[in-house]
């Protein structure tokens, strides 16, 4: 029997807000984390602003203690504080270290884009190798950069004991995780997943993070003078994404469980799909092979058990390049809506930026949150909107406006030609 | 060369940004084990041993520490790798290590 599965718990940790409510607020209001970055006009990087989450070097004394921090980088910091977040607010306890009960079904995935690379950069690991001076790197440098450094992390930190693991599928990671995490719960894997995306970088690392995309000149170059105004989804002058960091984590649960417990439930998950374009029909290793998409969002819906009409809403991916035209042209097709019929579509990252590996999470983040509590976020800075949207202009939330909608698509695409689909619909017992 | 007890002191200082079991830590004395009583994760062993390198600006071979495991244990060998040094740059080291807060220990 397939298990439904509910949200239960969030944790997000992002450059515009720090926990649930502040998020919400931040949503609604339209406020951006942008900001300009002294460290990236120093290295003379064509995009000087992004987002970065606020106060975390003096937040995280209140989360981890200073052993733990000892071997966490900014992406195991991020994701612990927005996986501890997530937890609590499902109503469970962060256990202690010298406790021995272990959460035989609760399991992790905790993906990630870059992964804890930004650890060889900050512990100097090239000139210490060349110069054979190995044992100086000190122990945790594995532990640091492995892959699932932050799941590991979060796996002891609240003595996980299912499948704990991370995926990492570029810009679509976040939204992978989910949908993964939705599978295991409903095919009785697990009674309980986190899941979620973080990615590192702070002011001091960010520049080694980003270069390689200000490199490939994928970035907006044209506001280092006015950070909010950067990241501009769907705008005719949209110039490129703007790279963030941050941490997404949701509590996925089976309702069985979340009922056994009395857990509040902020949305069900109803389905997801994720997929590749295999680099054919137009996609490669840089973009996406429209078929894929349109399959992709068209299998989540399926798996969801709805009809395309009956999307209230969208959360696009829309990076602020020159493939968001082609993604509402997808999302059209997947859907079968003529322009007319558009569901209101909208662009976190028009606030928080392109979070990268964590931008799926703290999006899917929103979607639930718009569901939950009745809202769509505006999506700034298209006020000019491209032209080749006209004709869904109306669909384009431009201001925060009431939502009494039932279900919301959330997509995300990545390099490699990869998509990720999750339906989420408002909680109700029927 | 460094007293028992200044020795012992600073093995505590040293290993106290690694520690997990802060009620054992209260109390340790010599016989108190690294690892199990204090709940130091065993791979922080490198991380303790670079500690003293670069407190007292020496090169420890790795296999001097095999076998070491209680405070008491590792106090020893430091007072044995620090017997020939001018007892000023010792007090010096082990004052600049009382200052070293444990972020800036952490790497």
């Amino acid at each position: 029997m397939k298990e439904r599965v509910v949200i239960t718990g969030i944790g997000v940790l992002s450059p515009n807000a720090h926990g649930v409510a502040e998020y919400s607020a931040a949503l609604r209001a339209g406020r951006s984390g942008i900001r300009f970055l002294e460290t990236l006009a120093e290295c003379k990087f064509g995009c000087q602003v992004g987002g970065i989450p606020h106060d975390v070097d003096r937040k995280k004394r209140d989360y981890f203690s200073d052993e733990a921090l000892y071997a966490m980088n900014s992406l195991m910091i991020y994701a612990g504080i927005a996986g501890i977040d997530c937890w609590r607010d499902a109503g469970l306890v962060v256990p202690e270290w010298s406790g021995s009960t272990v959460e035989w079904d609760t399991g992790a995935i905790v993906g990630t884009g870059a992964g804890g690379n930004e650890t060889l950069h900050t512990r100097d690991f090239e000139p210490k190798v060349k110069s054979g001076h190995l044992r100086r790197l000190g122990s945790t440098i594995i532990e640091e950069t492995m892959c699932s450094s932050a799941s590991a992390k979060l796996g002891g930190l609240l003595a996980l004991g299912g499948h704990v693991t991370t995926n990492s599928s570029a810009c679509a990671t976040g939204t992978e995780a989910i949908v993964e995490a939705y599978f295991h719960i409903a095919q009785g894997r697990a009674k309980r997943m986190l899941a979620g995306s973080a990615e590192g970088g702070t002011e001091t690392t960010a520049p080694y993070a980003w270069a390689g995309f200000d490199a490939m000149r994928v970035t907006a170059r044209g506001h280092n003078d006015a950070p909010e105004k950067a990241s501009r989804p769907m705008s005719a002058t949209a110039g490129g994404l703007v790279p963030s960091a941050g941490a997404g984590l949701l509590l996925l649960e089976s309702l069985t469980s979340a009922r056994e417990r009395g857990a509040k439930i902020y949305a069900e998950v109803l389905g997801g799909s994720a997929n590749c374009g295999g680099q054919r029909g137009g996609g490669t290793m840089t973009s996406a092979n429209r078929e894929g998409v349109v399959r992709c969002i068209r299998d989540a819906v399926a798996r969801a058990g709805v009809s395309p009409r009956e999307i209230d809403a969208i959360n696009g991916h829309l990076t602020a390049t020159n493939f968001d035209p082609g993604e509402i042209a997808a999302w059209s097709e997947a859907l079968d809506v003529e322009a007319a019929r558009f569901p209101p579509i909208n662009a976190t990252k028009s606030l928080i930026g392109h979070a990268l590996g964590a931008s799926g999470a703290l999006e899917c983040i929103a979607a639930v949150l718009e569901l939950h509590e009745g809202f769509l976020h505006p999506s700034i800075n298209c006020e000019d909107l491209n032209p080749a949207l006209d004709p869904i202009a109306t669909s384009v939330v431009r201001d925060c406006r009431p939502f009494e909608g039932k279900i919301v698509a959330k997509a995300s695409f990545g390099f490699g030609d990869v998509n990720a689909c999750a339906i989420f619909g408002k909680w109700s017992e029927s | 060369m460094m007293t028992e007890q200044e020795a012992f002191e600073t093995v505590l200082e040293i290993v106290r940004p690694f520690v997990r079991n802060h009620e054992k830590f209260k109390t340790a004395d010599a016989s108190t084990r690294i690892w199990e009583d204090l709940q130091v994760n065993s791979s922080r062993f490198i991380d303790i041993l670079l500690a003293i390198e670069e407190t007292f600006d020496l090169e420890i071979a790795f296999e001097k520490f095999e076998g070491a495991s209680t405070v008491g244990d590792v106090a020893k060998l430091l007072m044995g790798f620090t017997r020939d040094r001018d007892p000023l740059v010792i007090q010096a080291a082990r004052e600049k290590l009382k200052h070293v807060t444990k972020s800036q220990l952490a790497p």
